[in-house]
């Protein structure tokens, strides 16, 4: 299925899951939050086509 | 990648969760999370004594997650146990990076009624890091920088009759910390380091605490999130030429594969912090604190690292 993320189009399989998106994204869970319709989410929420996704990298240096 | 936990629900009390948290192996829900975080970071705060009755304390504020947070969570503790806070913010001259932190720092500073004093490297030294670095190159961007925060710091809390300096220091940065200077073969600076500092004792000097020492990253910027505190998630442009950015990225990796190993990290230093301090003591109580005979501050050759520093730029 296609999602989007942070306004990017994400091809994903179905019935994904927070922590199967991540890895689809070659994101690392550790320095990534992420909000599922405005809520964040853990990485066992299952997504959806229809859900509104927001992946945000939240550790930094400085 | 290692797998994140597998159920959805809170493993307190079976609600939809907010968030995993691998090293634990369970999703919290949100009040359980901040419930857990707050009571960690207090905990962390009781037993290294961290604050005592009636004490003043500078808020090191960058105007970044951490320090926003560590404001936040010793405001709290400020209406049960009576201390006084007032915040430092350090403006470096970071070009399109700091002034949209120190924004954030003035609006938390105001919304929380926490006295703010901002010092500018460009009034102290009369250069910004910027222009420094143009003349150094930006590879130890972060050392100079560390120095000449730790020097104006120190100087202003003691100024301000602080009787403690509040630094935002997570377990990701101790963690890093523990492993660079092992990486790089200095083991005395690890007995100086700690969730208190003090291996060091000067009247000159200004005790440090950590309240967030055994607090993850990756928390502290959910905690942010779920309480509404609004903060800017950006990078300092020159951290990525760091040797700490490496050590982070190398660490990270670690822990996704391996959950739990910065936390790990962090308990084999804590487990052999004392006596790594007792030898920092055994060897620096022979040696006197000087005084720098540039700038009067405390350091242990003739003249310090920042003056040394700034005579070369």
């Amino acid at each position: 299925m296609e999602i989007t993320v942070d306004g990017r189009k994400v091809r994903i399989r179905s019935a994904s899951t927070v922590a199967d998106l991540l890895g689809a994204l070659k994101l690392n869970p550790e320095e990534t939050l992420v909000k599922v319709n405005g809520k964040l989410a853990p990485g066992g929420k299952r997504i959806s086509p229809k859900d509104s996704v927001r992946v945000m990298r939240v550790i930094f240096g400085g | 990648m290692a797998k994140l936990a597998a159920s959805s629900k809170c493993f307190k009390c079976g609600k939809p969760a907010a968030i995993s948290l691998n090293y634990m192996q369970q999703d919290l829900c949100q009040s359980h999370f901040t419930e857990m975080f707050e009571s960690r970071v207090k905990r962390t705060a009781r037993e290294y004594r961290m604050l005592r009755k009636g004490e003043k304390i500078a808020v090191a504020l960058s105007g970044g997650k951490d320090s926003c947070v560590m404001l936040h969570m010793l405001h709290g503790i400020s209406k049960s146990l009576p201390i006084k806070l007032f915040a430092i913010t350090i403006d470096e001259g970071i070009a399109g990076y700091r002034c949209r932190t120190l924004h954030v720092a003035k609006r938390e500073c105001r919304m929380l009624k926490v006295p703010l004093k901002v010092i500018s490297f460009h009034k102290e030294f009369g250069k910004t890091l910027d222009s420094l670095l143009k003349k150094k190159g930006v590879e130890r961007s972060c050392s100079f920088c560390g120095v000449m925060r730790r020097y104006l710091l120190n100087k202003f809390a003691r100024k301000m009759k602080a009787d403690k300096i509040a630094i935002g220091h997570n377990s990701d940065d101790v963690a890093q910390t523990v492993m660079m200077n092992l990486m790089r073969n200095e083991p005395e600076r690890l007995g100086r380091f700690g969730p208190l500092s003090g291996a060091i004792e000067d009247e000159l000097f200004i005790t440090r605490i950590k309240p967030l020492f055994l607090t993850p990253e990756r928390d502290i910027a959910a905690y942010a999130i779920m309480k509404g505190i609004e903060i800017e998630f950006s990078e300092c442009p020159y951290a990525r030429h760091a040797f700490r950015q490496y050590v982070r990225e190398m660490l990270n990796k670690a822990e996704e594969k391996y959950p739990a190993t910065k936390l790990r990290i962090v308990r084999a230093f804590l487990a052999q912090q004392k006596l790594m301090q007792d030898g920092v003591r055994m060897r620096r109580g022979k040696e006197k604190i000087l005084r720098c005979k540039s700038c009067g501050e405390p350091c242990s050759r003739e003249v310090c690292s920042l003056c040394t520093m700034l005579e070369r730029s």
